[in-house]
């Protein structure tokens, strides 16, 4: 009996310590995702109205006008930003958005040939053991995040797109609804146009009616300047704010994921101390009545 | 009469959230004010003072480069870089950063392309914010002394 309370007694500690880590990383998860919420929440107001200027922009001018506006006929060649997270630990966090991206890279075809650029390890290892080509690869930036950080990113995604390497540039993401829920999201980044449906609705939001046939829209000092300084800006504010999203729902994931570990684990450590209980009372329950049934073998 | 809703947003925060009468703002092409009623206008602004009126009463911001955004339907959005009240400088912040921003200049001239364009970017800000702290410091100071 000895030895099986000592295993259970192994057992118990192991998990108590394996409670301790989880708890730990729950902490660490939970200031983290403080810091990350606040950051979304302070620039969503921002990216929202710069979003909202480029719809009402992209409805209205010529999209000639500018190569990031040109919608290109044929889609022939795809340009897929993922973020992920750096680390795992984080629950569905990776799963569901590799799970997303695999559906829409599915949603393709054949025919359409197609590039990433990867933001977070996990989502860099998940494409080479697809198989897919990786154009370039960001680590260790989804952790606060500075503006000067994912400059690079929107610089080469203009650059090449500019160039015209790519018909259409996407962005996979997970969008931060609360901390509980996190929503894995593909948003199409350029050409900036959207469905003329959806394009209504926030124009309708935005200004209270719809503007489709209102009047030109007059820039200063000319359209190109404006716009040559503007959509650059807004694309790196959407890549931006994607990143956010990110960090904060892997941070609230993860500490979520956590948290069920350590709740996991103390009803474990409950169930293996009922156990304990019942093999050391049935020892000594043994040893009782060994002792009296010795004794009574002496007696007679 | 109709007034302007205007926002004021940065990447950080939103400064200013309310209606107003007018507008005035530093574009490319000089200081445009805007009134109820203007045409939909996208322009770049430029470092440089926001003045809003409303009620008679007038206050004060400073923005650096960003989009002043006229929608129709008498709603302004403008996008900056950064923006504040003007209540919330401190002239002495603003000399240190400026000093600073002129060293870096200095330091950047020949060397990196990049980072000699932020620190002029940089610089302007501050002088624009010193600008119009100098400008309208006396409104400051007495808001100061009743606080």
């Amino acid at each position: 009996m000895a030895v099986q309370t000592r295993a259970i007694k192994r057992r118990i500690k192991s998990v108590k310590n394996t409670r301790k880590i989880t708890k730990a990383m729950e902490l660490v998860a939970a200031s983290k995702m403080r810091k990350a919420v606040n950051f979304v929440l302070a620039s969503r107001p921002y990216s929202k109205l710069a979003w909202s200027t480029i719809l009402s922009i992209g409805t209205r001018v010529d999209t000639s006008l500018h190569p990031l506006l040109a919608r290109h006929d044929e889609v022939k060649r795809v340009l897929l930003i993922l973020i992920t997270s750096d680390r795992g630990l984080a629950g569905g966090f990776n799963t569901n958005i590799l799970r997303k991206t695999r559906e829409e890279i599915r949603s393709f075809g054949e025919d359409v040939e197609l590039q990433t650029i990867c933001i977070g390890k996990r989502g860099a290892d998940a494409m080479k053991r697809l198989k897919l080509p990786v154009m370039a690869s960001f680590v260790e930036i989804t952790n606060n995040t500075k503006f000067e950080e994912v400059l690079p990113i929107g610089r080469l995604v203009i650059d090449e797109f500019t160039k015209g390497s790519f018909d259409k540039v996407l962005v996979a993401y997970t969008d931060f609804v609360s901390a509980i829920t996190q929503k894995p999201l593909i948003m199409q980044l350029l050409p900036l146009q959207r469905e003329v449906a959806e394009v209504d609705k926030v124009e309708e939001v935005a200004a209270g009616f719809s503007l489709r046939s209102s009047t030109e829209l007059t820039f200063e000092p000319s359209p190109n300047a404006v716009l040559d300084s503007m959509l650059p800006r807004l694309v790196e504010t959407m890549v931006y704010q994607a990143v956010l999203e990110s960090a904060a729902s892997e941070h609230s994931s993860r500490m979520m994921a956590m948290r069920s570990a350590s709740d996991a684990a103390g009803d474990m450590i409950d169930d293996l101390t009922f156990t304990f209980n019942q093999a050391r009372q049935a020892g000594i329950t043994q040893e009782i009545a060994e002792i009296s049934s010795g004794k009574a073998a002496l007696e007679n | 009469m109709a007034q302007l809703q205007l926002s004021i947003v940065t990447p950080e925060r939103i400064v200013f959230e309310d209606e107003v009468d007018s507008v005035s703002a530093m574009t490319q092409m000089g200081e445009v004010t805007i009134l109820p009623g203007h045409v939909p206008l996208v322009a770049n602004l430029q470092a440089g003072e926001l003045r809003l009126k409303k009620n008679g009463s007038e206050s004060y911001l400073v923005a650096s480069t960003g989009f002043l955004h006229v929608q129709s339907g008498n709603k302004i959005v403008i996008l900056a870089d950064t923006a504040e009240r003007v209540e919330e400088l401190e002239l002495g912040k603003i000399e240190e950063a400026r000093d600073r921003a002129r060293k870096l200049l200095d330091e950047k001239r020949h060397v990196d392309d990049v980072a000699f364009a932020n620190a002029a970017a940089m610089l302007e800000r501050e002088l624009a914010r010193h600008r119009v702290v100098t400008k309208r410091k006396k409104y400051k100071d007495v808001g100061k002394s009743l606080s």
